[in-house]
């Protein structure tokens, strides 16, 4: 630890006890917050977090397996979330705290004008699933659009 | 060549201390990531697809009421140095420079920019919008990106998943594709060497520092989030619940 007081430049070299009785917070203390730790994994790569699977699926897309994501910590495409959805569920959970996306909502232009019928469909989707992870805001958001739309 | 006249204050206005706490807090950037539906990541890409994309969004991105005027920087046809000066001026990032080590600039690499909005096209997700602005104001530089963001949507096919929520090349940007991040000037901290601890301390309040230039960066879908928390930029814009 490094004071300037009175122009007067202090080096202290303390241990965690000592360091902790100044009030300074050190690696160790902070090594045992589950975030840190957390963050340490990702900064090893998110792929690492996976569960191990059996690696000859291949995403009919793009035809990436989980070996490349692996490897490289980066998907495909859109669709490899599909094909993995099932490892990728676990890693989202772990990663973000739960898969169910909370907000806003992506909702297609050309299916809000031509398709009622199925955007109505996807929202009340979005609704049971909003509902089953407890997400009651992003519910009632959902339940008014829908009795917008009907 | 690149032609930095085409931009007001050569794109450097984030850096004029004109904005809130400009004292303390240099620029305030939110950035969204999004990705069109039907075409590779851009790491799997092929060029031809790389270019199309590039089209279909430079395409969408002029009809942005809030993009008029922008500028359009092509990457792929500009020399390592304005690249490089780009990457400086913080519009674009390493990778869309093509700086990173044994990389080169991607083909159908491009940049739309107004100055403190713009969009980054091809780098690691199809899109990268992003606002910056001087000092302390988050709150507006999201309030005219998801402005942006809206104008797109009418216009591109976003990758979006009902439980995921939108798709990103790396999962840890999964969800809003948000991360919102302030440049602060600490030399008092880094003079005494003391940055650490607020680096650290700021682990707990669902942050995170970057750089010895001690950008905290915060973020509702990336690893550096608390996950119950909801960034204060807007009440719409969302998080993850546990």
């Amino acid at each position: 630890m490094t004071q300037i007081v009175d122009n007067s430049v202090t080096t202290l070299h303390l241990c965690e006890q000592c360091a902790a009785e100044k009030g300074v917070h050190t690696g160790a203390s902070v090594a045992k917050l589950p975030l840190a730790g957390f963050l340490a994994s990702v900064g090893q790569g998110a792929a690492a977090a996976l569960p191990p699977v059996k690696d000859d699926q291949a995403c009919g897309f793009c035809g990436a397996r989980l070996q490349d994501f692996r490897e490289t910590g980066r998907l495909g495409c859109p669709h490899c979330y599909e094909t993995f959805e099932q490892q990728l569920r676990e890693l989202m959970r772990r990663i973000h705290g739960s898969s169910q996306h909370v907000g806003e909502v992506y909702l297609p232009a050309t299916a809000a004008h031509q398709d009622d019928r199925r955007l109505l469909a996807e929202l009340r989707e979005q609704l049971r699933r909003a509902v089953a992870a407890e997400n009651f805001e992003l519910a009632a958001d959902l339940r008014d659009r829908i009795r917008g739309i009907e | 060549m690149l032609d930095l006249d085409l931009l007001p204050d050569g794109g450097m206005s984030w850096l004029d201390a004109s904005g809130p706490e400009s004292s303390v807090v240099l620029s305030s950037r939110v950035r969204l990531a999004r990705n069109l539906q039907g075409i590779a990541f851009t790491t799997r890409a092929d060029d031809g697809e790389l270019e199309a994309t590039r089209d279909q969004i430079i395409g969408a991105a002029r009809q942005a009421a809030v993009l008029e005027g922008a500028a359009e920087f092509r990457l792929d046809g500009l020399e390592p140095l304005e690249r490089q000066l780009l990457h400086e001026r913080h519009m674009i990032s390493r990778d869309l420079a093509g700086l990173e080590r044994g990389r080169t600039v991607r083909r159908g690499a491009a940049l739309l920019t107004n100055g403190e909005l713009g969009m980054m096209i091809n780098e690691e997700d199809h899109l990268r919008l992003q606002s910056l602005r001087s000092g302390s104001d988050l709150t507006g530089a999201y309030a005219v990106l998801e402005r942006l963001d809206t104008d797109l949507g009418r216009h591109l096919p976003l990758a979006f998943h009902p439980e995921f929520g939108y798709l990103t090349a790396c999962p840890t940007n999964v969800g809003t594709g948000l991360r919102a991040s302030v440049l602060i000037h600490l030399p008092g901290l880094v003079l005494t060497k003391r940055s650490r601890g607020p680096s650290r301390g700021s682990l707990r309040s669902g942050s995170r520092s970057a750089g010895s230039t001690a950008r905290a960066a915060r973020s509702s879908a990336t690893s550096s989030s608390s996950p119950t928390r909801r960034p204060s930029a807007s009440p719409r814009r969302n998080s993850w619940t546990t």
